[in-house]
């Protein structure tokens, strides 16, 4: 239980303190593909929030409850990540149904996003928080829709039923892959981006903040693309944790997580941006046939 | 050399025609090379002739001129210039205003593409256009009322006191796009009123970069300098307006430029559509969040700066072209090296163009949005790819062929479906023709002088030309004066664009706005070219889209 906990605590702070530099890999990366140089570092995203805390903190006009909705956000994504599972299940959910909790608090940290974007009334946010609850509504649902069929599959509502899979499942890997996509979309990332369209909305959401606000925020949207990626990555480890034991499945849970990072952002640099109009038909397009076949391979226990 | 003229039999069928057409209405009709077919007629039938011209014979507004004739003739003017791209032909209606009080009636709802010029008129020329709601279009809401600065009375430095504008609030959501925002590299507003996500209204509020160019091309400048004060109307295609301006005014004086600076002025102009092409193409990847697609048609536009920069010396605002001729030749070094840089524009281009195409949401984005149907695109005369890629085959490089065009052939790629894909694809196909239209200059380059020796240039003398500039013809009609023209007026091809974005964006997705806008490869600072003043507008009126069209139905434009 103490090891569990100091592995934990000690991942908690990696991520804290990673998820920056994977999203400065990523701009090297990206520059790479576009035959550019790039940021000077992989360091340049941890440079930029450091350089937004220290300018002073501008409102926007009409939106002072925007910084306490952001600094909601940020504590929100601490909890979160401190309560998700490291490869092993999180023994601080002190046996609480933590898939169900994870979900609830994705979800909430979604909604927590949009609403702070929403207070300062600009009409580009307003149509980014539009496009991005337009998108929420399927994307969530499959979300939602995944994990719980997880439950159903594993037969239990913690993540310690995951450890407890004895044979490979076909339905469990479909459930894997459409939670992969759902977290894809979730993280904001072409050409799910809509809500932060920069050429039509000019970052949408993101606009009315700056300074230390948008710091905080920028770190929160990084810390959230972790937890997302680190859900896949537990879906992929935990089944594997009587083998590797909690140490090497603590590394083998943020190996995955970061591998993952990058195949999305590889991802996400061949594709084009889509439409609020053609994104939700599109992902339906993909979601119901494999929301289908996994459950009645789930029924039928494939 | 002047631009190659349309055959006199043509001229002669037009002619008689009119004669027919218009009956004793024409006070004059006569063909005058190196402009066109001067249609006189009193300013009250400008009309009924607009009508015969516009409807009857099927040719398109290129270009409408005021002129504030004064000091020559003791009257106002207004040089309406049509074409008829079919021969080559520009037809110009000439007609005389009352000094004093000069007024016309409107013909903005014969040709819709009127509709800018003629508030143009008013705002620089105070020349009333009768019959159509007139309001502030080009000078800023706080220019003093009565004061024209095209007027010859008027200094070209006059910089008057703003007058207090009067307050008033616009009311209802909309989305601001401009005047700085990402999908726009200049400054213009366009406000789009929208419902949910789609577009219901659009109001385009441009003019905020004015220099007053023409005013100093006609008060401040010689002939040889205005060149250099042409070629910085735009920073992307300039070329193409130093070439248009020294070509009118050689078109007016008769000037014989040598076939060499002819050759050379049009292969740079072929080098500047390339950068010009392949730097939309990396914008409208961006607009559509395809930043790889961005990025890689940038670095293939970085070697036609290269290329630039080894022909001219300079990577952009080349500054070779003078009245007569050019300033810098090409030797046989430099044909090698341009022909090894253009193979590889070619292939790289090729296989980046395969990739883009391949990418499902370009494809998705934007075949079928922003559509500007055939009819529309010939109403509002609007030009190059934009018209290109609705079915027009439109292209002054064929239709008035000028430099050294005539000695190469090329294809013009024609698309049908009008919408923001075949607008991509027209540019694609035309960044090939204009590789193959510089290896064929190239072959065949004459050898010789690249300068005219005798300049002279008479007073009084009328010249056209246009150029196919990368986003459509740009013509500049001058009258010459003492020393410098007497009149030198600019038409961008973006000036007859724009208003067709009213067509493309209603009832479009929100999304597909800042792309259809670029679509059209919009170039501000070519339209904004006519005074500077610091604008501080708090005065705005709307017009709606609807309000446009019901007002259009009942045979007025607003």
């Amino acid at each position: 239980m103490l090891l569990q906990v100091s592995l934990i605590v000690i991942s908690f702070i990696i991520i804290v303190l990673l998820a920056p530099v994977l999203d400065g890999i990523e701009r090297k990366i990206k520059a790479k593909l576009h035959s550019r140089v790039g940021p000077p570092t992989i360091f340049q995203s941890w440079y930029d929030i450091l350089k937004l805390f220290s300018k002073e903190l501008v409102l926007p006009e009409g939106g002072y409850i925007a910084p306490i909705l952001v600094g909601l956000l940020y504590t929100l994504v601490l909890v979160t990540l401190i309560l998700m599972p490291y490869g092993f299940p999180n023994p601080l959910t002190l046996g609480l149904p933590d898939i169900i909790l994870l979900l609830v608090l994705i979800i909430a940290l979604q909604l927590l996003w949009s609403t702070s974007a929403l207070a300062s009334g600009n009409p580009y946010a307003t149509v980014g928080v539009f496009r991005e609850a337009g998108l929420g509504l399927v994307n969530e649902f499959f979300l939602a829709l995944g994990l719980i069929f997880l439950t159903l599959v594993t037969g239990s509502q913690e993540f310690a039923g995951l450890t407890r899979m004895t044979t490979p499942r076909l339905a469990y890997a479909l459930i894997l892959l459409s939670l992969a996509i759902a977290c894809y979309v979730a993280s904001g990332r072409i050409p799910y981006d809509i809500g932060e369209a920069e050429p039509e909305l000019a970052s949408g959401v993101l606009i009315e903040f700056s300074g230390p606000i948008l710091g905080l925020a920028l770190h929160a949207h990084y810390l959230k693309r972790a937890i997302l990626y680190g859900l896949v990555a537990n879906l992929i480890v935990l089944p594997l944790y009587p083998v590797l034991g909690p140490v090497f499945s603590v590394i083998a849970f943020l190996a995955a997580m970061i591998v993952l990072w990058i195949i999305f952002a590889i991802i996400s640099i061949v594709l084009a941006r889509s439409r609020i109009d053609l994104a939700p038909r599109g992902l339906l397009k993909i979601y119901l046939p494999l929301a289908i076949a996994y459950s009645i391979l789930g029924y039928i226990g494939v | 050399m002047v631009d190659v003229e349309p055959r006199l039999e043509d001229v002669e069928k037009i002619r008689k025609e009119l004669e027919v057409k218009l009956g004793n209405i024409a006070r004059r009709i006569e063909y005058v090379s190196g402009a066109g077919l001067i249609v006189e007629v009193p300013k009250d039938s400008i009309r009924d002739t607009v009508k015969v011209v516009h409807d009857e014979l099927d040719a398109y507004l290129r270009v409408i001129a005021g002129v504030d004739e004064r000091l020559i003739k003791g009257v106002f003017s207004s040089y309406y210039v049509f074409g008829l791209d079919n021969i080559g032909l520009n037809i110009i209606i000439t007609t005389y205003m009352d000094p004093e009080n000069p007024s016309i009636y409107t013909i903005a709802d014969i040709a819709p593409s009127a509709d800018w010029y003629e508030l143009e008129m008013y705002d620089l020329l105070g020349i009333r256009v009768k019959n159509r709601q007139l309001y502030r279009f080009v000078l800023p809401e706080d220019w003093p009322e009565g004061l024209y600065p095209l007027r010859k009375d008027v200094a070209h430095n006059i910089r008057p006191p703003p007058t207090p504008a009067g307050k008033g609030a616009i009311t209802g959501p909309r989305i601001p796009v401009g005047p700085y925002h990402p999908a726009l590299h200049e400054p213009e507003y366009f406000e789009l009123y929208v419902e949910g996500e789609r577009v219901v209204d659009v109001r385009y509020n441009g003019f905020h970069v004015h220099r007053g160019i023409e005013k100093l091309g006609e008060s401040r400048f010689t002939y040889q300098q205005v060149p250099f004060l042409a070629e910085r109307i735009c920073g992307i295609c300039g070329f193409v307006h130093s070439v248009c301006y020294t070509q009118a005014v050689e078109n007016a004086a008769k000037i014989e430029v040598p076939e060499r600076a002819e050759f050379i002025r049009s292969i740079i102009l072929e080098v500047e559509r390339l950068h010009s092409h392949l730097l939309w193409v990396g914008v409208a990847c961006h607009l559509l969040g395809y930043d790889a697609g961005f990025m890689h048609a940038w670095r293939i536009r970085e070697k036609t700066m290269v290329l630039a920069e080894l022909l001219t010396g300079s990577r952009k605002t080349y500054g070779i072209n003078l009245i007569g001729g050019v300033r810098k030749d090409i030797n046989r070094d430099k044909i090698d090296t341009v022909l090894k840089t253009i193979k590889w524009v070619e292939d790289e281009f090729r296989k980046l163009v395969e990739v883009i195409t391949s990418v499902p949401q370009v494809v998705k984005r934007t075949s079928g949005t922003g559509i500007l149907p055939k009819h529309e695109a010939r109403r509002y005369s609007v030009v190059g790819p934009v018209a290109r890629a609705s079915g027009l085959n439109r292209d002054v490089r064929k239709d008035y062929p000028y430099a050294a065009y005539k000695h190469v052939s090329f294809k013009v790629p024609v698309y049908t479906e009008g919408d923001n894909l075949a607008r991509l694809l027209v540019r694609v196909d035309e960044i090939f023709e204009s590789i193959n239209i510089i290896r064929q200059l190239l072959d065949q380059l004459p050898s010789g002088p690249i300068m005219a020796e005798d300049i002279e240039i008479p007073k009084g003398k009328i010249g056209v030309s246009s150029v196919e500039a990368p986003r459509g013809e740009d013509i500049h009609l001058v009258i010459t004066g003492k020393g410098r023209p007497y009149r030198w007026r600019v038409r961008a091809p973006t000036y007859q664009n724009i208003p067709a974005l009213k067509v493309m964006l209603k009832d479009a997705p929100l999304a597909d706005a800042p792309l259809t806008i670029a679509s059209i490869d919009p170039c501000f600072s070519c339209t904004d070219r006519v005074i500077v003043v610091d604008v501080s507008t708090r005065k705005r009126k709307i017009i709606s889209l609807r309000k446009l069209v019901k007002l259009e139905g009942n045979g007025c434009m607003i």
